[in-house]
């Protein structure tokens, strides 16, 4: 018994030293969904945990009374976008096959970009302020200048810019939580081990009685 | 390997749950006090190999070693999975609590069968043929789980040919590289410690 408890130290560090190679490229074996509403699209991304991307998956997307709503398949990235009919929450299935699932839910509270309504608002404001006798035509044709350079796609090029590093770090922050970390695994070895003593425990009270 | 929740309908999940108590049952009838720490460690090297991930095929495999599972331990790999693929569930997020009887049952039982078929040509001192045998068990126990989760995902819905295909692509390098570990790990138990193995 003693050298089957020093063979399996033996072994157990064996497989961490294998584990050790194997970990920074390789974590196993499960899916994940990351979505999110850009203003206009719902957005999302599948990928292993291995760091591989979930290419031809099919995407299955519920309203909030579980109907299906639409359908697809995610592309080379392992991307996939639709525009939601409405406002609501949305449930998002992803299914890699071979029983790889993942699930999202996002909510979407405003089909038309709020910047949008309040540039349209801005503009109109400022038009009727340049119609108003008293103020220069001039004034009038900068005012819509500026706004139409606003409301124009650089505009939206412009955030897409300042927003996508951010966007990519809180992607990179929900992948790494998604990982396996080596504290999960001591954890997993700890409580076998555990379990292990307890058996032992019980078993010989069995025995004794 | 594993099933995500949600896959599979109430029926299969139901049976699934219902064939693995059954197999945990016998399995912790057969576990007698010296045999505890034997299967503790195996349950440890079962709960581990499912991150050494093998980045040949199409999609993504790992390690499962219920093949030789099977051989050191017997009915006790029941438990020794159940247990292992318990603590994948919780600290991995690998397949789920309602399908841990499905998943125990899909490793489990090619594990015990596999591991029936090879122990008598192991116990024989028949050197060449009982290494086969081993090689065999551990290449067919994940053949026949992959069968095993290809059958329960049919059963909820999915077209079966089609899926198997899939998964036996995914699951044949596996096998291989199982089939020779075991080899490996027997042979080396064999010349060393023989009564782990005849016990």
């Amino acid at each position: 018994m003693y050298s089957i408890l020093a063979k399996s130290v033996f072994v157990s560090i064996n497989i961490f030293l294998t584990l050790n190679m194997f970990c920074s490229s390789a974590l196993a074996h499960r899916v994940n969904l990351f979505a999110w509403y850009d203003g206009k699209m719902i957005m999302a991304e599948g990928y292993f945990s291995s760091g591989k991307k979930a290419v031809n998956s099919t995407i299955l997307v519920f309203d909030s009374k579980g109907k299906e709503v639409f359908h697809g398949i995610t592309d080379k990235k392992g991307e996939f976008s639709f525009k939601p009919p409405q406002t609501g929450d949305y449930r998002l299935v992803l299914e890699a096959g071979m029983g790889h699932r993942a699930e999202t839910l996002i909510s979407v509270k405003d089909i038309k970009s709020p910047t949008g309504e309040l540039e349209a608002e801005q503009a109109g404001l400022r038009i009727a302020e340049g119609n108003e006798p008293g103020k220069g035509l001039k004034t009038a044709e900068d005012a819509n200048k500026r706004i139409i350079s606003l409301n124009s796609e650089e505009f939206e090029e412009i955030l897409d810019r300042k927003l996508n590093p951010i966007k990519e770090q809180l992607f990179r922050l929900a992948e790494q939580g998604n990982r396996v970390n080596f504290r999960d695994v001591f954890a997993g070895l700890g409580y076998i081990a555990g379990l292990m003593g307890l058996a032992i425990y019980l078993a010989q009270r069995k025995h004794k009685k | 390997m594993h099933i995500s929740e949600g896959v599979l309908t109430v029926p299969v999940l139901l049976a699934g749950a219902g064939g693995a108590m059954l197999g945990l049952a016998v399995g912790l009838r057969h576990m007698d006090v010296q045999e505890i720490p034997r299967v503790a460690l195996l349950t440890a090297a079962f709960f581990v190999a499912s991150l050494v991930h093998i980045p040949i095929g199409p999609s993504n495999a790992h390690l499962v070693l219920n093949g030789i599972l099977g051989i050191l331990l017997g009915w006790t790999a029941f438990p020794a999975i159940f247990i292992g693929l318990f603590f994948q569930a919780v600290l991995f997020q690998f397949g789920g609590f309602t399908t841990l009887g499905i998943n125990t049952l899909n490793m489990a039982v090619p594990s015990v069968v596999m591991g029936a078929l090879a122990r008598p040509a192991l116990r024989s001192n028949s050197g060449i043929f009982s290494l086969v045998m081993a090689g065999i068990a551990g290449a067919g126990a994940i053949i026949m789980s992959a069968a095993m989760v290809a059958g329960s995902l049919s059963l909820s819905g999915d077209p079966f040919v089609p899926v198997s295909r899939l998964i036996f692509a995914a699951h044949i390098p596996i096998a291989i590289i199982e089939g020779v570990l075991s080899v490996l790990i027997i042979s080396f138990l064999l010349k060393t410690k023989p009564e782990v193995i005849k016990g």
